[in-house]
């Protein structure tokens, strides 16, 4: 343990009677925190010394608070009313409305007819029991997370390259390395507790070098970056195939380390070779001189550590570019040791959960849905009927198309907020306006909740008791601290509840969902995810509150936890194993497992990937000459549901902006504070310019947590509905538009308070 | 109907279904067509939401769906492993018999519903339209009208832009003409001048990519199998918007932020890291900032 640090915020005036220990629900760090309550009310929050934060938090963290406590905290179901107002409602009521109209849909039109929308934001035990009832008990296809929008695309790269989900690295690592790449990762704004240790560690033992890869001049580039490679939007596979060509032709590699743990290194080479410094430049804006000092940075340097977030997952190209980072990795043998990881990166507090239990829609502990023995396996420990299990998971965008063409008769949305975070927004109010919606949520207010038809009210952070596993796969315990407010349930009773009322059983005619608690449950957990990748079976509730969190696999062989993976490089590609047969990076589409036993199995061995650059779909052009870009604010957190509720932050960033180049000002007649409107081809945003340098010219920059339902907001009202092939994950970080200035600044506008 | 007439009627019908997945889990592992790996699988999917329609209407009226088929499940699987070696053909022709006898089931099984069944009468008309595709299908192979099954219908239909198909680096790929055209229309207005200037290589990829989609087999199941299958065409209706969203403005205080206790101390970190935490915590600053 490092030297403790003090970050505390706390309500002046009301005593803390106790503090709980937990961890911080919002990032994918994982920061140690203890709520401080008085009566049945959180009161303050402060760092706690665990191996992720060491005591330090963020201001979101010391700020989520404030949500507890809001007027806005949902008490009480509520029902939509033959004259279609929402009232309120009985459990009883509530929750037989929703079972008699999922059982009229399973019956007229089976499991096509409902689906399940999630979050990144549950504890593990109700993911794990949500994941149940619709793939065990339902035989549903249709349940994705939002998830989906976040970190899809990690668990696809790493499937392409390695064999199966799980971020080879850890948080340590940043400490042991001399140099670390940030792509798409605005660490400073996005996990403020990392930058922190990240900062730290620059004047550490090691002295990283920080290459920040952005296309916008981000609080990550000023406050620590030793070298900006400012691409243009949408070039992400172009600069990593240059930084990898040279790499190979400075010999910078580590050529026992292929051979003996990779396979396709000459497909490899062939194409990066195409990516002189010459053409890197061209199509993507970054001077060859920076692209060489990048390149000999993270080649001559001993150990790197690499981070990859949405400026990745959300852009053109998502899932190739994450690959090749883990290529890169691969050739230079950097890889499961210390100060040595390619990071793609987790972005919600338990998003790791979503995909390890399969309430993102693949099945539990990584199984893969196409090999018949791990169904059998886990219809074994379900005791349910394998021929139910093994269906291709059906994703959010997918859901949602289904939603809008009628498929889709009832839709359940757990803990998110699509009417302002999914893309193509019109289209979603169509859906969501059409469909039999049951919302259930801590706060009764969100967006997507004003079209429910059903309304749950949900527990939230510091109301409840579970797990959060971060994005270096360290499971942690989060221990209630008060109760919720009013009526509201925990999503595991909520889930349980659902399970019961519509009586879904096993083979021995056993309530499928046959437990209580959060610990058992968990309990039931280790027990799946026995001798698989992510091994929880050597965790209990007494250990992991012992320990501040361990990473996994934990089993007998290692009851302490793991820190890195792949310390021995022998990786999960085995047919038997793997939790994919190798998609296609242009289509998605998967080799059976026939072709992959045949041609395709390394047996053991990484697999080398790397593709051409491709143009983004809806790239500018006369009519749209601008590429919008879309990020995040340090002050918010998505789409504001928890971060508004705070004072404090909802001053620091109160509402949205468009960040745009001084030159391309100039051109428009825009000055700083004007009301501009972007349009793209299928909607507009308007706000308040800010004219700098924040962007390169030809570049707008628009924060994506706003998305009120009557004012233009939204960058989502922009993005085109468009995904990545392989990882599904939608792009919400580039569409073509024009700016048209409408006006002066506007006095009640954010600009108005500088 | 009783609720036990209804398990009845019900049950062995599941339990046909479940011996038959089981037929096709054998079936596909040594299934050397990637093509009719996919056809397997749409015809499993079809026959798991039949299990389930069925199953949740059995439980509806308080009873417990058949969960098991190992009987029948044995007999099926034993012709499977014999057929499977034969080749593709010999395994669809003894799939087309077992799904001949599924279907007359439903046939059967409907003509006893009474009018005023009407839940039930809609699941079973459901599970007989899905095994009614299933068994145009299947006798389109076996009748040896296509010798490759596209990967959305599992036919090879004609259409004016011709077949997709992608092999070696590529996992095998397939897309007939018929679906090649319906893909292409299934495009969202605001993409069509964008997808239609991709070269052909990349608006292909993109055509493939959708046409596996969820969304895309379903719509292709329902607007074209059924009309091939004789059935009347039964895509639902769209959604109607039929809620009026109540405006939920997220409650941003105007008020004066509160008096707060806001304690930081990091004094062991770096000067970066102290610099980082000043400016991070002055809201100002970085409102101005970034």
């Amino acid at each position: 343990m490092r030297d403790e640090k003090v970050f505390s915020l706390a309500i002046p005036g009301i005593g803390v009677e106790k503090w709980t220990p937990s961890v911080c629900g919002l990032c994918s760090i994982g920061c140690g925190v203890e709520i401080g309550s008085s009566a049945n009310d959180v009161v303050a929050v402060r760092g706690r010394n665990t191996p992720v934060g060491f005591g330090r938090l963020g201001p979101k963290g010391l700020n989520q608070f404030f949500a507890n406590g809001h007027p806005t905290r949902a008490r009480h179901p509520m029902i939509r009313d033959a004259a279609g107002e929402m009232v309120r409602c009985t459990w009883d009521e509530a929750m037989t409305a929703i079972v008699s109209k999922i059982s009229e849909t399973l019956i007229t039109d089976g499991p096509d007819g409902i689906a399940f929308y999630n979050s990144g934001q549950l504890l593990l035990e109700e993911y794990y029991t949500l994941g149940k009832i619709v793939r065990g008990g339902l035989g549903c296809a249709n349940i994705d997370a939002n998830t989906r929008l976040c970190t899809a695309t990690t668990a696809a790269s790493l499937m392409e390259n390695f064999g199966a989900d799980g971020p080879p690295g850890a948080f340590e690592d940043i400490e042991k390395t001399e140099c670390i790449v940030l792509l798409g990762h605005n660490a400073a704004e996005q996990s403020t507790v990392l930058w922190m240790r990240i900062l730290a560690a620059k004047r550490g033992k090691h002295q990283p070098k920080i290459i920040v890869i952005d296309p916008r001049r981000t609080f990550t580039v000023d406050t620590g970056a030793d070298l900006h490679l400012q691409l243009r939007p949408g070039t992400n596979v172009a600069l990593m195939n240059g930084i990898c060509h040279l790499l190979i032709k400075n010999d910078w590699i580590d050529h026992r380390f292929i051979r003996r743990h990779t396979t396709k290194f000459d497909q490899f080479r062939e194409i990066v070779d195409r990516y002189t410094p010459g053409v890197v430049e061209r199509i993507t804006g970054v001077k060859r001189r920076d692209l060489q000092k990048a390149a000999e940075w993270i080649g001559t340097s001993k150990s790197t550590v690499t981070t990859c977030l949405q400026g990745v997952y959300q852009s053109n190209q998502a899932t190739a570019t994450a690959c090749i980072v883990n290529s890169m990795h691969l050739i230079m043998g950097k890889v499961g040791k210390p100060g040595c990881a390619p990071f793609q990166f987790a972005g919600q507090p338990s998003s790791m959960n979503t995909r390890e239990t399969g309430a993102d829609g693949t099945y539990p502990a990584y199984r893969n849905w196409e090999d018949i023995n791990h169904m059998r396996d886990l219809a074994k420990r379900w005791n349910v009927a394998p021929e139910l299990l093994g269906k291709k998971p059906v994703s959010a965008p997918e859901i949602f198309e289904l939603v809008e063409k009628g498929f889709v008769k009832v839709l359940w949305n757990v803990c998110t907020n699509p009417a302002v975070s999914l893309h193509d927004r019109a289209s979603r109010f169509r859906a969501l306006g059409g469909t039999f919606l049951v919302v259930q949520d801590a706060f009764f207010n969100t967006e997507t909740a004003s079209f429910a038809d059903v309304f749950l009210p949900a527990a939230m952070w510091g109301e409840k008791t579970g797990c959060m596993t971060n994005a270096e796969r360290r499971c942690q315990l989060l221990t209630k601290a008060v109760d919720p407010p009013g009526e509201a349930r925990s999503d595991l009773d909520i889930f349980i509840d659902l399970s019961q009322r519509l009586n879904l059983r096993d083979l021995r005619g056993k309530p499928l969902v046959n437990y209580s608690t959060a610990e058992e449950a968990f309990d039931e957990w280790r027990k799946v995810s026995k001798g698989t990748i992510p091994d929880y079976s050597g965790m209990t509730y007494e250990k992991l509150a012992d320990r501040g969190g361990i990473q996994w696999p934990c089993n007998d062989a290692n009851p302490d936890g793991t820190v890195r993976l792949y310390r021995k490089p022998h990786f999960p590609t085995e047919w038997e194993i793997s939790e994919s047969f190798e998609k296609d990076l242009e289509t998605g589409h998967e080799h059976t497992l026939r072709e992959y036993k045949k041609k395709r199995d390394p047996r053991g061995k990484a697999v080398l990937i790397a593709t051409d650059h491709r143009e983004p779909i809806d790239a500018p052009d006369r009519d749209f000459p601008f590429t919008a870009i879309s990020g995040r604010q340090v002050y918010h957190w998505h789409t504001r549901t928890k971060t508004a509720k705070s004072p404090l932050l909802a001053e620091g960033a109160p509402g949205v902006f468009v960040a745009i180049n001084e030159t391309d000002a100039k051109k428009l007649k825009v000055k700083d504070g004007d009301i501009v409107r972007v349009v793209s081809r299928r909607g507009a945003v308007e706000g308040p310019a800010r004219v700098g340098d924040l962007v390169p010219e030809r570049v707008v920059f628009i924060p994506f947590h706003y998305g009120e339902l009557d004012q233009d907001t939204s960058p989502n009202n922009l993005m085109p509905k468009l995904h990545d092939p392989v990882s599904k994950q939608p792009i919400q970080k580039s569409a073509a538009v024009r700016v048209e200035r409408i006006g002066n600044a506007d006095a009640r506008t954010w600009w108005s308070a500088r | 109907m009783k609720s036990n007439e209804l398990i009845s009627l019900f049950n062995p019908l599941i339990y046909r279904e479940l011996a038959s997945i089981g037929a096709i889990d054998t079936a596909m592992p040594s299934e050397d067509g990637p093509g009719y790996v996919l056809l397997h699988r749409a015809a499993k999917q079809g026959k798991q939401a039949n299990v389930e329609q069925m199953s949740a209407l059995i439980r509806s009226v308080g009873g417990q769906p058949v969960q098991s088929a190992k009987a029948l499940q044995t007999m099926l699987k034993m012709q499977t492993t014999v057929t499977k070696w034969i080749g593709t053909i010999p395994t669809l022709l003894t799939m087309r018999l077992s799904q001949l006898e599924v279907t007359a089931a439903y046939e059967r099984t409907f003509s006893k519903l009474a009018e005023e069944e009407m839940l039930a009468r809609k699941c079973v008309e459901k599970c007989w339209h899905r095994a009614t595709r299933q068994l145009m299908i299947l006798t389109s192979h076996v009748e040896g009208r296509y010798t490759r099954a596209c990967m959305r219908c599992h036919l090879d239909r004609e259409g004016h832009l011709g077949a997709i198909e992608r092999t070696d680096p590529h996992p095998y790929q397939f897309i007939c003409a018929g679906c090649h055209d319906e893909v292409m229309r299934d495009f969202p207005p605001d993409l069509v001048d964008q997808v239609n200037a991709l070269d052909d290589y990349d608006r292909q990829s993109l055509v493939i990519e959708k046409a596996l989609s969820r969304p895309s087999v379903l719509t292709c199941e329902h607007e074209v199998l059924s009309k091939l299958a004789d059935l009347p065409p039964d895509m639902p209706p769209p959604p109607i918007a039929r809620k009026v969203a109540s405006y939920a403005r997220l409650d941003v205080t105007q008020d004066p932020p509160p008096e707060v206790d806001l304690q930081i101390h990091a004094d062991a970190g770096s000067l970066d890291e102290r610099l980082y935490i000043e400016l991070l915590f002055d809201l100002r600053s970085v409102r101005r900032n970034w």
